[in-house]
């Protein structure tokens, strides 16, 4: 009973750390996006962890039982049985590790995936699963094992007396405990509202342990502030700004998506049309309503434009925004693609009659007459968002 | 052997006959019940809010960002306040063999303590707070804590200088060790100065206040939720389980690891901020270190029972502390790991945070608490607990309703930092933040749900306690007697080193105030004196009056619970918010309000990014502006007309505390402040929006549109000079 609640404290323990390896492993500075199939398979891997842990203890306590009951043998069954099993679960961890590795990797651009996941991973992350299925499989043939021993003495106790002491041996052993017939011998002479104490020694995996977090701490201290080869925020930033830029040049190099506000053409196919009203129903209509009509924002169905009318005009308007106006950039938003549905789904509106229309705001814009001021609003605009953009 | 042995033998000696006071412990776990179960409310309000925004009814005082303070600061002082001091005077009068130093100073405590809470609830709802989490009561209330506690601190050393026992107990190094930190974070961190009867500014600005809040706040969960817990787990779980206490040395060397380390650990909340690097290093270091202390405690609890495992099984009160101290040691492991800087990259500003300090406040405080319940309640009424059947039902709603709490928040907020994260191929964000907040609806709900369970069980017990008090009688004066202390005490030479101080009380409690200052000192004097820490920004200035009123109302509503105003340098962060938050912006910031939590978005430069009209329109009807939205109306700032009267009192209190606003400018800030509100008003009008411009919402929005773009127009500056 006892150790079973151990067992599941340092299950508790090792899930709560699961998180943290999940994102060792996800970088999401990096951008790489989550994956459902991934998490999934590092939740069953973890589950599977768990039942084995379970397994595992239950097959520890069948063991001491069934120890006790052939000890004559001199060939203790369940401590060597344990052993093996303590044999496993420690085989089973660096395959945790493995994965965790794995999912490292993950973050990494290979060229073949499978379900999201770089194809080597993959495998290495089912490998590991059906290593833990064997492992369960296993276990669950040594307690059968165990069960029938257990059954063939019928005067044996059952499972149910297994919480006398010798359960603990392991335990005691782990923690450098006194065992219970000895505590005798480490009671203090203290007695506080009849609370006694005993003078065990501190657990060695604890005193360890704890030497080794002020190691670590200290090592911490070095890397980052001394020998500087931890990189301090601004620097993981820095580095995460130039990746970000190198993963966006480079998609855009093998795409033909890169157009800008001198590129921009209007799209007129009905389904670019459709993916631009469906960017607006979901981004636009706080400021300038589902029809256009405009309320916070002008109304963009007229003839008049504050900021240009043309394809290129309202691209740049879109992408880099006049933000003392209130209208965000949305560069960081929507991809050059995005924006160029947007702002041809913008143009389409021209002519149509919102229920509540704003007045006109801006000046006229006529689109065959304009194609010359276009270009020149183009250019004033240009400036001052190069003044935005270059901080 | 032991002094109670030689009592009970040695017939001869002359013994004293006393009474212990249990109507004072009865009294404090009636309070414990009657807040335990407010407390849980506010916070269920508050959890289902989250989901169903309308459920402040748009008032003022049910709304998120005041209920919220309630519910933290119910169950932190009030719940488990109230529950220290009933273990504390059960456990302490046993320990040392003598009655409570003195009735009336128990009466005076209990009642005090009482009035702060009720005082604290009506303040905070009616807005008056100090924008500074687990510290929001303001001024007057502060003071009446203090001196309260110091009443708490006298009756407690009282009783311990008049024991009748040589040696302090582990319990009582703890509750000294509470003492004097709480007292020592109380004070420092409500270094305020009063502009009116109610309000008051921060002492500290920017960087400098958030080392400190989160030095008070990190210790708030250190010294009031987690030493005087472990003193009464010392003391309840031998009792309860008949087992002597598993390692006393574990006891020595953990106990003071644990007030040593536990101090400096404060900034690991403050990682990626503006707050110097080899502070927020510190936090980190010093919170890995923590593990092995703060285990410890959680071995010599769980290693006590060896040997009583058949009983932890019948015995609900057992049942309870196996909880409690396993959650706790869960919690005490989680803590450590989130304090690395990839984790907490992750955790941070998510409701991970959430899921972690439930799994102590559910688990480790509420579940001791019931234990102690379930242990007093029939002792002290000399009876046996009504029902073992109610007790072990409300065990396993309990759990349950933890683990309905916890799930859901680690994934949502697991979930939701990846997704505020995520970017596309095309280098653009994959997620408005409003998409995330969608997502989260179920598990908001899932997490009502959690604490609608665990209530349920409170409630159950609450029913199971008053049939145990109906079915027994209150011994209010327990007899009990003990042998006087010799006046000369021979120490063993084998006794151990530590035996010196134990019988000792005014050097452990100097001991321990020496432990616990460290920390803190080494990392608060070089932040307040060395320049570099937080280098200057030219461009930065104080508000302007309206902007400064504005402020106000912004801590008053408590948007700080839901908003941060501290852009981490990430480039998710820079990309969706803007330029990452420097150390200088925020030098006339009293209080800071980075906040902790993103329920909505970052604020820190919202100025100048939407229009007038936005934030007129989006804080009357957020959803008109953006569906799905979770933020409540706050329509009273509408109706409300702003409080000029007291902006000459404001101006004079940042004078004060060294903002530079010109010499008189406090006779002259209100004309400055009705031309920039009619400034607004006008701005407004153009918008087909009418409002007077004396009304509260001008000022709100006045200081929404300033909200980091000091910086903003510097780098514009250099821009253009470039």
């Amino acid at each position: 009973m006892r150790s079973k609640n151990k067992i599941s404290i340092i299950i508790a323990a090792a899930l709560l750390v699961f998180p943290s390896l999940v994102f060792a492993a996800g970088s999401p500075a990096k951008g790489e996006s989550y994956n459902m199939v991934l998490i999934s398979l590092i939740s069953l891997m973890l589950i599977l962890l768990f039942v084995i842990g379970m397994l595992a203890n239950t097959l520890r306590v069948l063991s001491g039982v069934a120890r006790d009951k052939i000890r004559k043998d001199r060939q203790s069954t369940g401590s060597n049985i344990a052993k093996a099993l303590l044999l496993v679960l420690a085989l089973s961890f660096p395959a945790l590790g493995n994965a965790a590795e794995a999912i490292t990797k993950a973050a990494a651009p290979a060229s073949n995936y499978i379900s999201g996941i770089p194809a080597d991973d993959y495998y290495l992350i089912i490998s590991v699963l059906l290593l833990e299925l064997i492992v369960i499989f296993a276990l669950v043939m040594y307690i059968g094992t165990m069960l029938k021993i257990l059954k063939s003495k019928p005067e044996t106790a059952t499972a149910g007396a297994v919480a006398a002491p010798q359960e603990s041996w392991f335990w005691d052993k782990f923690n450098a405990a006194a065992t219970l017939e000895k505590e005798r011998d480490i009671l203090m002479d203290h007695d506080y509202d009849g609370i006694k104490e005993l003078d065990n020694s501190l657990p060695p995996w604890w005193k360890y342990g704890f030497y080794i977090t002020i190691m670590v701490a200290c090592v911490y201290i070095y890397r980052f502030h001394i020998s500087h080869d931890g990189m301090s925020s601004k620097e993981e930033y820095t580095e995460a700004m130039e990746q970000g830029e190198a993963d966006k040049a480079a998609y855009l190099a093998t795409t033909g998506n890169n157009v800008d506000e001198n590129t921009v053409k209007m799209l007129t196919e009905p389904n670019e049309i459709a993916a631009g009203k469906e960017l607006f129903g979901k981004n636009c209509i706080a400021c300038h309503l589902a029809d256009g009509g405009g309320v916070v924002g002008p109304n963009l169905t007229d003839e008049y434009w504050l900021h240009g009318g043309s394809i290129k005009d309202i691209f740049k308007t879109i992408k880099y925004g006049w933000q003392e106006k209130g209208m965000k950039s949305w560069k960081d938003d929507f991809s050059a693609k995005q924006i160029q549905q947007l702002a041809s789904y913008v143009k389409s509106l021209k002519g149509t009659h919102p229920a509540v229309p704003k007045a006109a705001q801006g000046e006229l814009y006529i689109e065959a007459a304009a194609a010359a001021p276009a270009t020149d609003s183009t250019k004033k605009g240009s400036d001052s968002t190069k003044v935005e953009k270059s901080k | 052997m032991s002094n109670s042995f030689e009592g009970s033998m040695g017939t001869s000696v002359q013994t004293d006959k006393f009474f212990y006071d249990n109507k004072i412990v009865k009294w404090f776990a009636y309070a414990t019940i009657l807040w335990g179960i407010v407390g849980m409310l506010a916070g269920i309000v508050a959890a289902f809010q989250l989901v169903y925004p309308g459920l402040n009814m748009d008032m003022a005082a049910t709304t998120f960002g005041r209920v919220r303070p309630v519910h933290t600061n119910a169950v932190i002082f009030a719940f488990v306040g109230n529950g220290i001091f009933m273990g504390v005077y059960y456990s302490l009068q046993r320990l040392c063999k003598t009655r409570m130093f003195s009735d009336a100073l128990s009466k005076l405590h209990f009642w005090g303590w009482q009035s702060i809470i009720v005082l604290a609830a009506v303040t905070l709802l009616a807005g008056f707070t100090t924008g500074k989490e687990y510290a929001e009561l303001e001024w007057p209330i502060d003071i009446l804590i203090a001196l309260i506690w110091v009443v708490f601190g006298i009756n407690m050393f009282g009783t311990i200088i008049k024991r009748r026992e040589r040696h302090l107990y582990v319990a009582i190094w703890f509750y000294i060790a509470t003492f004097v930190t709480v007292a020592m974070l109380h004070i420092v961190n409500s270094f305020e100065i009063p502009f009116s009867m109610m309000k008051s500014y921060s002492w500290y600005a920017g960087v400098q206040d958030a080392l400190v809040q989160w030095w008070y706040g990190h210790n708030a969960v250190a010294f009031f939720l987690t030493t005087p817990y472990l003193g009464l787990m010392y003391y309840f779980i031998p009792k309860a389980s008949g087992r002597p206490v598993y390692s006393y040395k574990l006891s020595v060397i953990h106990f003071w690891a644990l007030i040593f380390l536990y101090i400096w650990a404060g900034p690991h909340h403050l990682l990626y901020t503006a707050l110097p690097d080899w502070a927020q290093s510190l936090g980190t270091v010093f919170s890995i270190m923590l593990i092995a202390p703060s285990w410890g405690g959680m071995l010599n609890g769980l290693l006590t029972l060896r040997g009583a495992w058949d009983k932890v099984r019948e015995e609900p009160v057992l049942k309870f502390m196996v909880v409690a101290v396993t959650a706790y040691g869960m919690a005490t492991f989680e803590g450590p790991m989130l304090s690395l800087k990839s984790v907490n990259a992750i955790s941070h500003f998510t409701d991970w945070t959430i899921a972690h300090v439930h799994v102590g406040a559910l688990g480790w405080n509420g579940f001791l608490t019931f234990g102690m319940l379930y242990y007093l309640i029939p002792k002290i009424f000399k009876t046996k607990l009504y029902s073992l059947k109610l007790a072990n039902n409300h065990f396993w709603i309990g759990t349950l309703g933890i683990i309905f709490y916890v799930v859901p928040m680690y994934w949502a907020g697991f979930m939701q930092s990846l997704a505020w994260k995520e970017f596309t191929a095309e280098g653009t964000l994959k997620y408005q933040f409003l998409d995330t907040v969608k997502q989260m609806q179920p598990f908001y709900m899932m997490r009502g749900i959690g604490g609608v369970l665990f209530l349920v069980g409170a409630l159950i017990m609450a029913y199971n306690l008053i049939k145990t008090m109906q079915m027994g009688t209150a011994q209010n004066e327990e007899p009990a007697e003990a042998a006087p202390l010799a006046k000369v005490y021979v120490p063993h030479s084998t006794e151990y080193w530590h035996r010196w101080i134990e019988s000792r009380p005014i050097q452990m409690l100097v001991f321990s105030l020496v432990a616990v200052a460290i920390g803190g000192a080494i990392e608060m004097i070089p932040t307040f004196m060395v320049k570099s820490n937080i280098p200057t920004i030219a461009s930065v200035k104080p508000y302007t009056p309206l902007e400064l009123q504005g402020r106000d109302i912004y801590i008053r509503e408590g948007c700080y619970l839901c908003h941060s105003q501290m852009i981490r340098p990430f480039r998710s962060e820079v990309v969706r918010y803007g330029e990452y938050s420097k150390a200088g912006e925020f030098v006339y910031d009293h209080p800071f309000q980075w906040g902790s939590k993103r329920t909505g978005p970052d604020l820190a430069r919202i100025g100048g990014k939407y229009p007038n009209s936005w934030h007129f329109n989006h804080m009357y009807e957020p959803s008109s502006i953006s569906p799905g939205t979770i933020m409540p109306r706050y329509i009273w700032l509408f109706e409300n007309n702003l409080d000029t009267a007291i902006t000459p009192a404001k101006i004079r209190a940042m004078q004060t505390l060294g903002v530079p606003y010109p010499a008189g400018f406090d006779q002259v800030a209100n004309k400055d402040l009705i031309i920039q509100a009619n400034g607004i008003a006008l701005d407004l009008s153009m918008n087909n929006i009418k409002i007077k411009s004396n009304k509260e919402i001008i000022a709100l929005i006045a200081y929404l549109q300033r909200v980091g773009t000091d910086i903003k127009l510097e780098q514009k500056v250099t821009a253009t000079a470039n």
